[in-house]
């Protein structure tokens, strides 16, 4: 490797000719590296199903099934975030307009929450029903001590079905908003509603 | 004929002069810097990462975010710095090219800026990633990470280094390897320091160490595959060999450094120190002991004694 200073500039460069040995290397990378993605992909897709109030919702698998006080039927609380949950409430109702069922009541919890503002909403489908989706947000307090409020956003997607208003939301902190949402709408995707 | 003893046998040829047996075996095993330099690399690196534990945290209280920034900036290029300061002090005597060095480094920032990167974190989001188990992990951070950053080493090396004549020692490999490591590290740094405004710089200092030991370990290795192939004769997988061994290393020094340093900050952030530098002691020395043999091989077909152990030509 050694050369004499003066000669640094005088670089003899032969022609890059690519070798058997380097297109080894570069489809075996390339190959490699997606089968990678795959795996990750796969990986994260994972869900675990539970069939609650005849509805067959997934949560990602790894996150925890809590228990539930009415009107939420299934919880499950991510393993990373103990304030990313997705839960499913269900309730009672005599209406049969979707949007009038989803203003009286739409057995969301979140809505006795401090600061809940309702973002706006929008008409959806869940496995084949007329649904509505409704962007949202509140104020997580902590019950004691120096914690910082949160900001919380959440959707939910509600339909009816059978006299009940189905009511299926994520809810996480704002500042991881983006990927939660992308993970709703892989689990909304897999929503079996019941014959 | 660099000693002027009459050529028996297999005549190598290195920039233009012939070799016997034994000196080719000598010139190939590194020039006087290449060892030394990489020992001051990993020992300078400790040392660094004592200080900064011992008085980070004093100074990220006492200056504004806007300051740590500069400072983790700048502490972020001390790694390559160190290194290649050391090399050229060390080889003096040589006249090594420098420039090579250095532009190695760049085009390895470069490409792992443009290239590894985007794929890493905008494609794949590994870094927030949370596989469910250790096998998750490696498996996945191998073939992604792994493959990306090794093959970003082996591009970068075998593409411009490699085809000059400055690529005249088995050595230059491992060294070039390093420089190319050493550069997606510098870059790799550069994100961190930009993400964590404001980070405490005992942590952040470990953070930058822990990545610039791991990755020039981790570059040596492909480097080390690159000077074998260039001066001995392989079969055509040879190469890939070691760029996968790289990617498996490093998904599995990925998923350990997650191990050792996932509690609390602190300690662990000095656990994370000491096991890249067991990891980057651990490889220069498999590395050192895979040339020395190679050597040992060529003075043993040619019947003669084993050169020492470096630098000495």
């Amino acid at each position: 490797m050694a050369v004499a200073t003066s000669d640094l500039y005088d670089i003899r460069m032969r022609r890059p000719r690519l070798t058997t040995s380097d297109l080894i290397v570069l489809v075996g990378a390339l190959v490699a590296f997606l089968a990678g993605w795959a795996i990750k992909d796969w990986h994260d897709d994972r869900v675990r199903t539970v069939e609650v109030a005849t509805v067959k919702v997934s949560y990602p698998r790894g996150w925890l099934n809590f228990p539930t006080i009415e009107p939420e039927v299934f919880r499950a609380v991510s393993n990373d975030d103990p304030q990313t949950v997705v839960f499913l409430s269900t309730a009672t109702t005599p209406q049969i307009d979707l949007l009038q069922a989803v203003s009286t009541n739409n057995a969301n919890p979140a809505r006795g929450e401090p600061g809940y503002t309702q973002l706006g909403s929008k008409p959806a489908t869940i496995d084949g029903n007329a649904a509505v989706m409704t962007d949202y947000a509140y104020v997580q307090t902590a019950v004691g001590g120096t914690t910082v409020p949160t900001v919380i956003r959440g959707r939910q997607y509600s339909w009816l079905k059978n006299g009940e208003l189905y009511s299926f939301s994520l809810e996480g902190p704002e500042d991881n908003w983006t990927n939660l949402r992308a993970e709703l709408n892989r689990l909304v995707d897999k929503i079996d509603t019941g014959g | 004929m660099v000693c002027h003893s009459p050529l028996t046998g297999k005549i190598h040829t290195l920039g233009g002069r012939t070799y016997c047996n034994e000196h080719y075996a000598r010139a190939t095993m590194g020039s006087r810097g290449t060892w030394p330099a990489l020992a001051a690399m990993v020992v300078g690196l400790g040392a660094l990462a004592i200080l900064m534990l011992a008085v980070g945290d004093n100074i990220s209280d006492e200056v504004s975010n806007d300051w740590i920034v500069l400072i983790g900036l700048i502490l972020a290029i001390v790694p390559a710095v160190l290194w290649l300061g050391v090399f050229r002090q060390l080889d003096r005597l040589e006249a090594e090219p420098h420039a090579f060095l250095f532009s190695t480094m760049v085009l390895g920032a470069l490409i792992a800026g443009t290239v590894d990167e985007p794929l890493r974190r905008n494609l794949l989001d590994l870094n927030t990633w949370r596989p469910d188990n250790w096998f998750y992990s490696i498996l996945v951070q191998t073939l992604t990470q792994g493959v990306v950053q090794a093959l970003t080493v082996y591009v970068v090396v075998r593409f411009t280094v490699y085809l000059t004549e400055e690529f005249d020692e088995r050595a230059d490999g491992v060294i070039y390897g390093t420089a190319a490591g050493l550069g997606i590290a510098t870059l790799l740094n550069f994100n961190y320091v930009l993400d964590h405004r404001g980070l405490n710089l005992d942590v952040g200092m470990t953070r930058i160490i822990v990545n610039a030991l791991a990755l020039a370990a981790l570059g040596g290795i492909v480097g080390y595959g690159l000077g074998q192939v260039k001066f001995e004769k392989h079969a055509p997988w040879y190469a890939a060999l070691f760029v996968g061994l790289s990617a498996l290393l490093n998904g599995c020094f990925d998923w350990l450094q997650s191990e050792v340093t996932a509690r609390e900050l602190g300690f662990e952030a000095w656990r994370g120190v000491l096991v890249a530098g067991l990891f980057a002691v651990a490889v220069f020395g498999v590395v050192f002991y895979l040339l020395r043999s190679a050597v040992k091989e060529t003075l043993t077909l040619a019947g003669r004694p084993t050169p020492a152990p470096s630098g000495d030509r």
